[in-house]
């Protein structure tokens, strides 16, 4: 130390005065650590779990919804061909409502449903870097809607990605897929690359067997351009657009005979975005961040067409404040404009046209109570809608690390779910009941509605949490988390007096969303990663989720029965292993318990892969998917109604080449 | 809350210069105000921090360079310049540059790069690979065994991958380890000076695995 304050008594700068002592003197220092920024995950006071490149290659994956059933904790179904069901810790539904999704900085949650498309996020999967998961809220940093967990999905730099890459492939539920990728150098400091990718996907099958009428296909393209004028300055811009076409039957309704009809229709999606973010490092522990982009959605059927725009800004900074202290603040807006031009019998927005407007500002401190030891994060989301006005998402996080190869952590965290468009401005028809029949004779056809309400509030968390990480030896990592969270609020459906005003041409039976449901959720999740030999890798997880919901007094909600339709255990077992002759066998095995409330069964599945690499540049791939059955059903869907369709077997080759 | 139907996504922008209670001029003032404390108060507080591990890192990086010889063929000309690379995240922000700007070691300027895996590594005479990329270490080892760089680490697992000096944390200090196996194959020579300050961490040649 001595040597530092003679340092720092000169007039030099420090910098100078730390260039000219000795490299003795050097080792001497005690130095501030910024190691806890580029968090490594043995130090993360949340439950975390990283699905890295190697995942995704090895996996065989070839969408990102897929992906995500490497995660413990979290439930995904797959609804039909295009539809998948995912959430974190409950409450999985078609639109689950309480994941955010985020794709290199940009949101992808819809407001309009408040869930996300899983069929339209999308990207070159090759050039993915990591997806993160984190399960349990993450309001106070992301944001409402963080409320079971965010999904942070982040592309690698265009630096890191320089090169050609062509990849092909064909098989039976993958009828044809192709993607290419340059990456080249524009200038001294400035990288770029661009790609395309197409496929075309087979439609899944019926109860019966038959094939469904969900077969989809898309084209997409999108660029990165990473600059770096000076030094601490990193300016990046990037953006992708898409268009495609996917097969789908609907219910729709109608006031006159036959009142019913199932339809097939096809959904065109198309949509754009940029993304622009300029970076700035003043110092190892400071930085500025300010990024802002623009995304377009278009989703368009026979009874519904939505033009969603969204422009987004945000700005953060963070910088040490003392020497046990690091605190990040920030704020943002969003402006919103969800369009939906068709408005029919059997669904319509009123208004039609509606923008929203975001505000927030965050401020989170990190203090080290003891060195190395405990630490403690404390924070709040201050956050303006205009559907409830001010939300406070507050979280504190304590992480005790007794010593190297253990680390405790618990959290108390506050989030919210603010009311999306269908929950306020929707009208959504989706039962039709015939005259005349038991148990009810109606006089005249009847129509079972569900009608948003502009009264409706946001969904309130609490959510306690612990968990622990040990590694007991080199080859072996254990991750475990538990929690219990306390949920005010939830969305209820009551039924309303029906509404003779059509009478006789029909009967309305309207219902609304209200808040009037509350209930807790309780579990815990255990993941472990074994690298047996330096060949054979081991990961697996086991997931356990109690779902408990109550009615308000007065409420007479008929979906709370439904959303208890989470399932109770999960187990997930992978084998990476590296062979000789430059194979590598991949295994995967899960085991999902059943959907009570779906009437789905348990099931196991098993998905395998081959693949040969003769040559750095040269990557042969045979994977099989879902191989024990010939097919069985994941998940149904609840208010909107299209076929109940099953996942089916499948096969494909794939061809990667590198230049 | 209510807007009339409009196919203009931007129309709440514009109306800021009509609206003097228009949330984002608020917010705009609230932050430049912010903005401002905050900055006073950090340059209060900056007085007392100790330098930061990155800014004794990169004087440590410097001073390394001084007590390697690389053969002669790494410089192919009298004047060529001792190009520094970090690979991977760049922790230094811009101190490291400020550091050895205008600096010369044995008449030969200091050059530093950033630089990802995938880019030509071969040209540097000292690569930093920085605490992102450990999960990479092996494969970064394998491309530059032979190479006559000197690697320098910051992860546990840095010197047993075939790594040349790890910048050790130990006690909030910075502890240099040197693998004498790993410079020797690489043809560097490490002056005694350095030896008798690092900790010189046995690997016999060759034992090194990937």
């Amino acid at each position: 130390m001595v040597g530092f304050s003679q340092g720092f008594d000169s007039p030099k700068s420090p910098l100078s005065a730390l260039a000219e002592m000795s490299l003795e003197d050097l080792t001497k220092i005690e130095v501030t650590s910024v190691s806890k920024h580029k968090e490594q995950l043995a130090d993360a006071p949340a439950a975390i779990f990283v699905i890295t490149q190697e995942d995704l290659r090895r996996s065989g994956v070839t969408t990102i919804a897929e992906a995500l059933r490497m995660a413990p904790g979290l439930e995904v179904g797959r609804v039909d061909a295009h539809n998948w069901a995912i959430t974190s810790r409950g409450f999985n539904e078609l639109y689950a409502n309480k994941l955010l999704v985020v794709i290199d900085g940009r949101s992808v949650y819809t407001p309009l449903f408040s869930g996300v498309h899983w069929d339209v996020q999308d990207t070159m999967l090759e050039d993915i870097d990591q997806i993160e998961v984190i399960r349990g809220p993450g309001a106070t940093l992301w944001g409402a809607n963080a409320v079971n967990g965010v999904i942070n999905i982040t592309t690698k730099s265009a630096k890191e990605t320089q090169g050609g890459l062509l990849s092909g492939g064909y098989g039976t539920e993958e009828k044809g897929f192709g993607s290419a990728r340059y990456g080249g150098k524009l200038g001294n400091d400035a990288y770029y690359r661009v790609y395309g990718k197409y496929f075309n996907r087979d439609s899944s099958a019926l109860p019966s067997g038959r094939q469904a009428n969900d077969a989809w296909d898309m084209y997409r393209g999108g660029f990165r351009t990473d600059w770096e004028p000076t030094a601490p300055n990193l300016l990046t811009l990037q953006g992708d657009v898409y268009v495609g076409t996917e097969n789908q039957t609907e219910t729709l309704f109608m006031p006159a005979s036959p009142y019913t009809n199932m339809v097939p229709d096809k959904t065109h999606v198309a949509g754009a975005n940029v993304v622009g973010r300029w970076t700035h490092t003043f110092s190892a522990d400071s930085d500025f961040k300010f990024q802002m982009y623009y995304d377009g959605a278009n989703r368009e059927t026979a009874f519904f067409k939505e033009n969603l725009n969204t422009l987004d800004f945000e700005l953060q900074y963070r910088h040490a404040l003392g020497r046990w202290q690091d605190v990040t603040w920030g704020a943002g807006c969003r402006y919103t404009d969800s369009a939906n031009s068709r408005s029919n019998f059997t669904l319509a927005f009123i208004p039609p046209d509606r923008v929203t407007r975001i505000f927030n500002a965050f401020v989170q401190d990190e203090i080290t109570l003891m060195k190395e030891r405990l630490r403690l994060t404390v924070g709040s989301k201050f956050e303006n809608n205009d559907y409830t006005g001010l939300e406070i998402q507050p979280s504190a996080r304590l992480l005790w690390t007794p010593h190297e190869g253990h680390s405790v952590w618990t959290s108390f965290s506050r989030a919210v779910r603010t009311p999306s468009r269908a929950e306020v401005d929707s009208r959504i028809v989706n039962t039709n009941l015939s005259p005349g029949v038991p148990p009810f004779f109606l006089p005249a056809p009847g129509f079972g509605v569900v009608e948003g309400n502009p009264a409706f509030e946001s969904e309130v968390l609490l959510a306690y949490e612990v968990g622990y990480r040990v590694q007991p030896m080199d080859r072996l990592s254990l991750d475990f988390a538990a929690f219990y969270n306390d949920y005010d609020r939830l969305r209820s459906v009551e039924s309303r007096p029906a509404d003779f005003s059509s009478f006789p041409a029909y009967i309305r039976f309207p219902n609304v969303f209200q808040n009037n449901l509350k209930g807790e959720t309780y579990g815990g999740e255990l993941a472990a990663n074994f690298q047996a030999t330096d060949w054979w890798r081991w990961r697996g997880s086991y997931s356990y989720l109690q779902v408990q919901l109550r009615r308000k007094p007065g409420s007479t909600d008929i979906l709370s029965q439904a959303a208890e339709g989470d399932t109770h255990h999960q187990v997930a077992l992978r084998s990476f292993m590296d062979l000789p002759y430059h194979l590598q066998l991949d295994c995967t095995g899960r085991y999902v318990d059943r959907l009570a409330n779906q009437h789905i069964p348990s099931y196991v599945s098993l998905d395998l892969r081959l693949g040969w690499r003769p040559t750095r540049n040269l990557e042969l791939a045979i994977v099989g998917t879902d191989l024990l059955d010939k097919r069985h059903p994941e998940f149904t869907q609840s208010i909107i109604r299209f076929q109940n369709t099953q996942l089916e077997r499948a096969v494909y080759g794939r061809i990667t080449l590198r230049f | 809350m209510n807007t009339p139907p409009s196919a203009n996504p931007w129309r709440p922008l514009t109306q800021c210069s009509r609206q003097p209670t228009c949330w984002g001029c608020y917010g705009l003032s609230f932050l430049l105000l912010f903005a401002g404390l905050w900055a006073d108060l950090v340059a209060l507080c900056a007085e007392t921090v100790p330098p930061g591990e990155y800014q004794v890192k990169a004087a440590i990086l410097y001073k390394l360079t001084k007590y390697v010889d690389w053969p002669p063929p790494s410089f192919p000309f009298t004047n060529s310049p001792l190009i520094l690379v970090i690979l991977g995240q760049d922790n230094f922000g811009d101190d490291f540059k400020r550091m050895i700007e205008e600096k010369a070691i044995n008449g030969r300027k200091l050059v530093l790069k950033r630089m990802a895996w995938g880019e030509e590594l071969k040209p540097a005479h000292l690569i930093f690979v920085s605490a992102s990329e450990k999960k990479r270490l092996p494969e970064i080892m394998d491309k530059l065994r032979g190479a006559n760089v000197l690697t320098v680490g910051e992860s546990d697992s840095f010197i047993a991958l075939g790594g040349m000096i790890n910048l050790a944390m130990k006690d909030n200090k910075i502890r240099p380890e040197v693998n004498l196996a790993a410079t020797e194959r690489a043809h560097l020579q490490i002056s005694s000076k350095l030896l008798s300050i690092a900790q010189v961490v046995g690997q016999k040649p060759g034992e090194n695995k990937n």
